[in-house]
């Protein structure tokens, strides 16, 4: 039995920490905030709560499901609705595009999908169909240093620009002339090849703290864990041979090891005295943020079909629509503006935003709105910082690492951040065991 | 596809470790409306400190501090929940922490310090509150902060 402390109660820590757990070990998480989750978690503001984000999840997020079943019992239906893949614009945009997936076998559904997908001429479905297949298949060969956009070149424009640049930018969170090939067909062979349900869209039915931190702490702590959230950490140092030592609140914990579970900008300042270029290379790391305006109305005209949860917008300026409806009848739309640099004030992409979603349906004026933007939502998933991440040690010492940031040849999602915590256990096991 | 598909599933309940006033009967039962089993419970890794100009104490993060001893109340409703947030004030925020009860580790949600500058740095005397200081937190504070019915 070793004492561990892990550092940062995101998805990623939070993993980690139960996964060490089960196998017997005595876990402190801390965290600086009071709510877990990280960069997935719940809000609460004026009595209200809601996500700090979207995070739709896939059928294709096999560790981050596995984990969820684990927590929620075998039957998770409680926590997730999983639904077949369907990409729909939302009502009256100028293109509208409509790809609904068939319940056949693995890839015969993508397959199916395109060639039926409305919004697109015979002759484009045909290019689409052709181009997904060689993808898929690996028979179309890509270079490490390509951009999306260098990708998807030959495509004609409406797929293009109408699927393939909004998908990039929903899966890697990076618009398509910066983003990763390499990443994005990783996303696509996991998403289409293997099984149908890898490609179903899961919907949570809990916030995000609760669909997977808030009830891993629990588990942790039932396991005679110890939580400390409030708390933030100052640094995170070697101690002797074998050890590490966790300063918080201006005291000094000894612990057989560590997990930092952090977003890669506070692993510098975590680790003030590293000489091994790792804080140095996290520092220069760039971003992208993501925007999500959330509106409440207290009743919507019709036109919104609660069997669709997911629509897409035509990215000016939001690019993805949630409509939820609250146990209190008020529907709430949450739009997401992914890699959102804009300066405007709030009230002006407050109003831009609502203007666009009256575009589409006849509203009510909201009752309540709320913008979160995440600064440093992701990090920009390009080909060169995918190359520097890779670069990056797992370890010093005893001290691991975990975090979406972790795993370069997934995006940073949620299940990026999941396999990462269990990676980073099964490391620290392994060395234990040897 | 039926709608409440998309209805958020309904909140759980909590177990809830109080560290101060609501460790008392009279004080909990002003807060809460529903009946609660409750058993003493010990924390580690915080301190319980004076308030200034307050009877009642603050939860602070103390990583090497001795364990404390308190009262959780078990599976407490969600709308008992929303009555002690409104109760313990912006200046508290609800968190998970790891107790121990009879020697069996739980979790539990305990109201943790935000507003730090109003804190003193000297433990709080549960005798001393015993004595003189509920019957008067009993007459201000808790009359004050009592939630609407």
């Amino acid at each position: 039995m070793m004492r561990i402390a892990v550092v940062g109660a995101g998805w990623a820590g939070c993993v980690a920490a139960l996964t060490l757990a089960r196998r017997g070990h005595a876990l402190t998480v801390f965290e600086a905030a009071r709510i877990a989750g990280g960069r997935a978690r719940r809000v609460e503001h004026n009595g209200r709560t809601f996500d700090n984000g979207q995070h739709l999840l896939l059928g294709a997020y096999q560790r981050t499901l596995a984990v969820i079943a684990s927590l929620h019992g075998r039957d998770d239906e409680s926590a997730l609705q999983r639904l077949p893949l369907l990409l729909q614009t939302a009502p009256r945009l100028r293109h509208e595009i409509l790809v609904r997936a068939p319940a056949l076998p693995a890839p015969l559904h993508l397959l199916v999908a395109l060639a039926c997908a409305r919004g697109l001429t015979i002759s484009e479905r045909a290019a689409t169909l052709r181009w997904a297949g060689l993808v898929l298949r690996g028979k179309s060969p890509v270079d490490e240093s390509w951009t999306v956009a260098e990708l998807i070149a030959a495509q004609p424009a409406a797929p293009r620009d109408l699927l393939w640049s909004p998908l990039c930018v929903a899966a890697l969170n990076t618009p398509a002339e910066n983003a990763s090939a390499t990443v994005f067909v990783e996303v696509l062979r996991r998403s289409f090849n293997g099984s149908t349900e890898n490609s179903s869209l899961v919907v949570p039915r809990a916030d995000l703290t609760e669909l997977l931190p808030a009830p891993a702490l629990r588990e942790v702590a039932t396991l005679g864990g110890e939580l400390c959230l409030g708390a933030p950490v100052e640094s995170v140092s070697r101690a002797g041979l074998a050890g590490a030592s966790v300063r918080v609140a201006g005291v000094e914990r000894r612990f057989d090891a560590a997990i930092i579970a952090t977003g890669p900008q506070h692993v510098a300042r975590l680790l003030p005295w590293d000489t091994s270029g790792l804080a140095t290379n996290l520092a220069s790391l760039r971003y992208e943020p993501i925007s999500t305006l959330h509106f409440e109305f207290a009743y919507v005209f019709p036109g919104v079909d609660p069997a669709v949860p997911m629509l897409m917008l035509d990215g000016d300026p939001g690019q993805w629509l949630f409509w939820h409806q609250l146990p209190n009848g008020h529907q709430r739309a949450s739009v997401v503006i992914s890699a959102h640099h804009r300066e405007e004030p709030e009230a002006a992409i407050a109003a831009a935003t609502l203007a666009q979603l009256q575009r589409s349906y006849q509203l009510p004026a909201p009752i309540w709105q709320r913008l979160i933007t995440e600064k440093r939502a992701t990090y920009a998933c390009t080909p060169v910082q995918r190359r520097l991440l890779q670069a990056l040690p797992a370890q010093i010492g005893c001290i691991y690492f975990a975090g979406d940031w972790c795993v370069p040849e997934l995006p940073a999602t949620l299940e990026s951040a999941v396999l990462s915590g269990e990676r980073a256990a099964a490391r620290l096991q392994g060395d234990f065991d040897a | 596809m039926p709608e409440e598909n998309f209805v958020a599933a309904p909140p759980a309940t909590r177990h809830v470790f109080a560290y101060g006033s609501l460790m008392y009967p009279a004080v909990w039962s002003r807060v809460v409306r529903g009946q609660y089993r409750s058993q003493p419970a010990t924390v580690k890794g915080f301190r319980r400190v004076c308030v200034d100009g307050h009877e009642h104490p603050a939860l602070v993060v103390a990583p090497l501090a001795a364990p404390l001893t308190g009262v959780i109340y078990f599976d407490v409703g969600s709308d008992d929940l929303a009555r002690l947030d409104h109760f313990e004030t912006s200046n508290y925020a609800r968190v998970l922490i790891a107790a121990t009860v009879n020697g069996d580790a739980i979790a539990a949600e305990a109201y943790l310090a935000l507003n730090v500058e109003a804190l003193i740095d000297r433990d709080w005397d549960v005798a001393h509150f015993e004595q003189t200081g509920l019957s008067r937190f009993l007459a201000g504070y808790a009359t004050d902060n009592a939630p609407p019915a």
